[in-house]
């Protein structure tokens, strides 16, 4: 899709908006809107690293996301790439995985994504640091308990460094967000043990994602691991209620009675209108005589 | 003997079926505006929407609601008392029984229409046909409206029947050609045989044994719309029995009313007597006796309880609602009670008067019913503007319920055109056993 | 009436079509498709953007699809998103009156100033209690009276406990509002005066535009619930007062923070309102106990009409004492 569709669908609205309102007096300036730019960066559970740029304008009460606006990733000041943000206002670049990145002397991979503005949206840009840490989670089950245990490590030319002190969480996915089930303190050989509950609500056969994550950490950004296990409780859906109150078919007694009074009384008026019938009958029979 | 009682009842009940007065034009013309006006609201108000009413989001129902209960009660009621008086075969109410009849049917004509005029969606309102829930207490309500519709219509042709053959088959009289083909229809082919009689009369009986049933379900139903919603105050066990009574109440109210008005235009004061007018004052005084015991029941268990809710609904009565309260409650039942009850008192003026006060309070009786309640909700009403906080109700209310009075008058100066308002068939039975008992007391004297 | 500060309306209307315009997106490619099919051409033409990202003119019977598909997402609407049951909790120990949820449902079901889907109400148990602020949507009740009263099923509840209203279905007779206990319905009493896309398909799930007549209520966001986002006045929140998820999944989150439902409902004490009338709300509450801002802080910035609106009792005309 090229980006010309989400230019035309700003530009389609503000024209079908100038026809309908008062446009701005000659001299005034066209306010542009001013984004809110969300920059991430995620290195997925195949140790995929992608930076992640999310454009918005908060207005008083909601948020609404800006499609179509061209997003510069740098690498220092090389330009990595460029992407488009799509109709929920994300756009994402994913570093390929044998790219050498440019680090400062900390060790550290300076990113900024940049949008240079148009005519419509202001420009904005965003800038992160991430360390890059390798991230390893094993599941285990001892004595009945289930056992997550985390360890991370930095890559160096002399071989993995452990990763102590820096707290890390297990999550797993709900609908909305991630829920926290658990936390721990990577230790001093870079690994921890975290015990993962027993009844959490997976699946209908108890199946769950499980995520080792470190969730928006100062240096590392955000890095996970998933898995899938059978370590939820099997969620049976509810058997519908068919008939009540407020379904769509009513209680049976309802119809029954309903039934049962409605013939009662029409059956008597069939019976009156009968015999007037009969009385008209027996009238034209009479006139004859 | 018989031909000469028929002649003179004849004479005496059917002069506006011949022909018309200029009073009756002029009476006419003045429902005819009233009605117009009511039009003229209807238009504004399908115009505007409902905005142009007093109804707010929290008074959902007002006026209209009222009218609908008030005027499906007096149809009820007609149809209880004209089907009790004829089952039960009692001696004086040749005179009163038809109009009772019609007094069933043309209050069922008018009340659906308050609902209609309530309805946000007029031109959705087939949906309540198409998409019926039976769960719904208004689907219950829509079902037992049409079947007593169809009884009552029933039940008023069978007993017109005799009647139409009489009109049918006089000649002393001058009523127009079509009117007289119309008869002919309309009689059947009546000619009072045997069979048709027995046909006849075994027909009216169940016609007006199932007419007091379905009154009695019916209006129960009607009720039942309130009485199944959580909220103080028509939450009530006893709203079933209770609406019944008070449409009683209003129903003979409405008749001893009507007896006098057609009293006094059509001179029929040989036929309507005090003894009338005392024996239906008899029934509203025991009627008034059971309703005064059940709001008297009702208000007391709310009152007592300490129940917070119903303590906001009570002391709202007696302040805000005061006076209506009052007159609803203790006027509009002990005034007839009172009347009544002193033997020097029962004259028909003052009975009269006893049965329009009865009348009237019970309309403000229905609104003290609807209104209050839906100004007392569970979660406290935080709001600035009058008409949220307070209903009252607009000129467009107001002259629709004109216009529903207008229209009930209007049917009725219409049917008095075509049939007699007072039964020629039942008086003729009537003026018959009179003369058999007296001639019976004179062999055996 | 209560006013609103205007800001630039200008504004507003990019802001509210520009919402509505990916929906139209959507449509515009059936309009496309609708074109290859045999139908008449009634000769007028509507300007639309098709799926290529240009502007065409379309003729009118292409609209007719649209109808069409109002009708499918009736039925979509009854059915719900299946294996889900929604649920809401609401922290009163958090809540300061900041009516941001207010202002985002309202801005994003395009409702007039005094429709109020989530209203604040200023409460107090009794006379000892303090008094607190106590939001109140649609509680979506697993026994809910109001389905049970509508004559002609425009509302319904659906498999996932959302119950919705379908403007289409409504007549209007408002018996729903006098049978629900919390007044959480409002009624059109007269013409709102929306203005939506041309091409905009009705959906009771966003349940726009309001129709004259009709009945509306909160409806949990639904249309929000479709593409796994949160209700408007949960991400509003500047207090992060207002939980939201799937009881089934026992999680709820308020946008920032994610929590088991069933720790939460443990822990604070989570209650439903007047639970004694037995309508099995699908709302629940956290006591205000352990105040993060003072009652009065809930008046500050407000509108001096709204600020009133608290104390009813004084404006009534005639006060009787």
């Amino acid at each position: 899709m090229s980006k010309a569709i989400y230019r035309y669908i700003i530009l389609i609205i503000l024209v079908g908006l100038s026809s309908g309102f008062n446009l701005p007096a000659q001299g005034d300036e066209q306010v542009k809107i001013n984004p809110y730019m969300l920059f991430t960066y995620l290195k997925d559970t195949d140790s995929q690293r992608i930076l992640q740029v999310k454009m918005t304008h908060i207005t008083k009460t909601i948020e609404m996301p800006l499609p179509g606006l061209t997003i510069q990733f740098y690498n220092n000041e090389t330009l990595l790439g460029e992407v488009i943000s799509n109709e929920a206002g994300i756009a994402n670049y994913i570093i390929e995985k044998d790219f050498l990145l440019y680090a400062i002397d900390d060790g550290s991979w300076p990113f900024s994504a940049r949008f240079s503005g148009d005519s419509i949206v202001d420009a904005t840009s965003g800038e992160l640091s991430i360390t890059d840490v390798n991230l390893g989670m094993t599941l285990a089950e001892e004595e009945g308990r289930k056992i997550v245990t985390l360890s991370a490590s930095l890559p160096s030319a002399k071989g993995p460094v452990p990763v102590s002190g820096e707290e890390i969480s297990v999550y797993i996915p709900r609908m909305f967000s991630l829920l926290s089930v658990g936390t721990g303190v990577l230790e001093d050989d870079g690994s921890v043990q975290i015990e993962f509950p027993d009844d959490l609500p997976g699946d209908s056969e108890g199946n769950l994602t499980v995520i080792g994550r470190f969730n928006d950490h100062y240096l590392y950004g955000n890095v996970e691991k998933r898995e899938q296990m059978k370590w939820g409780t099997e969620v049976k859906k509810a058997p519908p209620i068919y008939r009540s109150l407020w379904s769509t078919l009513a209680p049976t007694w309802m119809i029954v009675t309903l039934s049962i009074m409605l013939t009662g009384v029409w059956g008597h008026y069939i019976f009156v209108i009968i015999s007037l019938f009969r009385i008209k009958k027996d009238g034209l029979k009479n006139a004859k005589k | 003997m018989m031909s000469a009682n028929r002649e003179s009842l004849l004479k005496d009940l059917t002069p506006e079926i011949e022909k018309t007065s200029k009073s009756w034009y002029l009476v006419f013309g003045i429902f005819l505006v009233m009605f117009a006006l009511g039009i003229y609201g209807l238009i504004l108000q399908i115009d505007k929407g409902h905005i142009v009413t007093g109804m707010r989001d929290n008074v959902v129902w007002g006026v209209y609601i009222v009218n609908f209960i008030f005027f499906m009660g007096l149809s009820y009621a007609g149809a209880l008392i004209s089907g009790t008086l004829h089952l039960f075969k009692t001696p004086w109410r040749a005179p009163v029984i038809r109009i009772a009849e019609l007094i069933t049917v043309i209050s069922l004509a008018i009340g659906p229409f308050f609902i209609f005029f309530c309805v946000g969606r007029l031109d959705r309102l087939p949906y309540i046909l198409a998409f019926p829930r039976i769960q719904s207490p208004i689907v219950w309500d829509v079902i037992a409206i049409l079947t007593d519709v169809f009884g009552a219509a029933i039940f008023l042709y069978v007993s017109f029947i005799e009647d139409f053959a009489i009109l049918r088959d006089t000649d002393s009289l001058q009523i127009s050609p079509w009117k007289k083909k119309m008869y002919k229809i309309l009689a059947l082919g009546y000619q009072g045989t045997e069979k048709q009689r027995r046909i006849l009369s075994f027909s009216r009986n169940v016609m007006a044994a199932i007419i007091i049933a379905i009154a009695i379900i019916v209006y129960s139903v009607l009720a039942w719309i309130f009485g199944v919603t959580l909220r103080p105050g028509w939450h009530s066990t006893i709203f079933g029995p209770y609406f019944v009574i008070a449409a009683v109440f209003s129903g003979v109210g409405l008749l001893i009313i009507l007896m006098a008005i057609f009293r006094k235009i059509y001179g029929l004061e040989k036929y309507i007597t005090l003894k009338h007018f005392v024996n239906l004052g008899i029934i509203l005084f025991i009627i008034a006796a059971f309703f005064g015991y059940f709001t008297f029941s009702d208000y007391l268990t709310k009152w007592y309880g300490s129940v917070k809710m119903d303590k906001i609904l009570i002391d709202k009565l007696f302040t805000e609602f005061e006076f209506y309260f009052i007159f609803a409650n203790y006027i509009g039942i002990l005034t007839p009670i009172f009347i009544i009850a002193i033997p020097r008192l029962r004259t028909i003026r003052n009975i009269t008067m006893a049965a329009v006060i009865a009348l009237v309070a019970l309309w403000v009786n229905r609104y003290i019913i609807i209104v209050p309640t839906l100004e007392t909700p569970f979660l406290p009403i935080q709001d600035i503007r009058q008409d949220w906080l307070r209903y009252s109700p607009t000129w467009v209310e107001w002259s629709l319920t004109a216009a529903g009075v207008a229209v009930f008058g209007m049917l009725f100066m219409i049917i008095s055109k075509i049939a007699p308002i007072i039964s020629i068939s039942e008086m003729e039975e009537a003026a018959e056993k009179n003369d058999q008992e007296t001639s019976n007391t004179a062999y055996h004297e | 009436m209560k006013k609103k500060k205007e800001e630039s309306s200008s504004r507003r209307r990019f802001i509210r079509n520009f919402g509505l315009g990916l929906g139209s997106a959507a449509v515009v490619g059936t309009a496309a498709i609708a074109r290859e099919t045999a139908e008449p051409e009634s000769g007028e033409k509507i300007r639309l953007l098709s799926s290529d990202g240009k502007l065409v003119e379309v003729d009118k019977s292409a609209i007719k699809v649209a109808k069409a598909r109002t009708k499918e997402e009736i039925e979509k609407s009854h059915k719900g998103l299946p294996g889900k049951k929604f649920v809401m909790v609401i922290d009163l120990a958090k809540c300061k009156n900041a009516r941001k949820c207010v202002d985002a449902c309202q801005e994003g079901h395009m409702l007039p100033r005094d429709h109020e889907w989530m209203k604040i109400y200023l409460m107090q148990d009794s006379e000892e209690a303090s008094k607190y602020w106590f939001p109140r949507p649609c509680y979506h009740c697993d026994s809910p009276l109001c389905v049970s009263v509508c004559p002609v099923g425009a509302t319904y509840k659906r498999e996932d406990g959302i119950v919705l209203v379908d403007n289409k279905r409504c007549i209007g007779c408002k018996f729903c509002m006098t049978a629900c206990p919390y007044s959480a319905r409002v009624f059109n009493w007269k013409d709102p005066e929306v203005e939506v896309p041309k091409d905009h398909v009705y959906d009771p799930e966003l349940n726009i535009p309001a129709v004259e007549g009709t009945v509306g209520k909160c409806v949990f966001c639904a249309d929000k619930l479709r593409i796994n986002e949160l209700p408007r006045c949960v991400k509003a929140c500047p207090m992060g007062v207002i939980y939201f998820g799937d009881v089934m999944e026992d999680a709820v989150t308020n946008g920032t923070e994610t929590l088991r439902f069933s720790t939460l409902m443990k822990d604070k004490h989570g209650y439903r309102y007047m639970e004694e009338l037995g309508t099995m709300p699908n709302v629940f509450y956290l006591p205000p106990v352990n105040r993060m801002y003072p009652v009065e802080s809930g008046y500050e910035g407000l509108d001096q009409s709204v600020l009133d609106s608290y104390h009813p009792q004084d404006f009534l005309k005639d006060k009787k004492k």
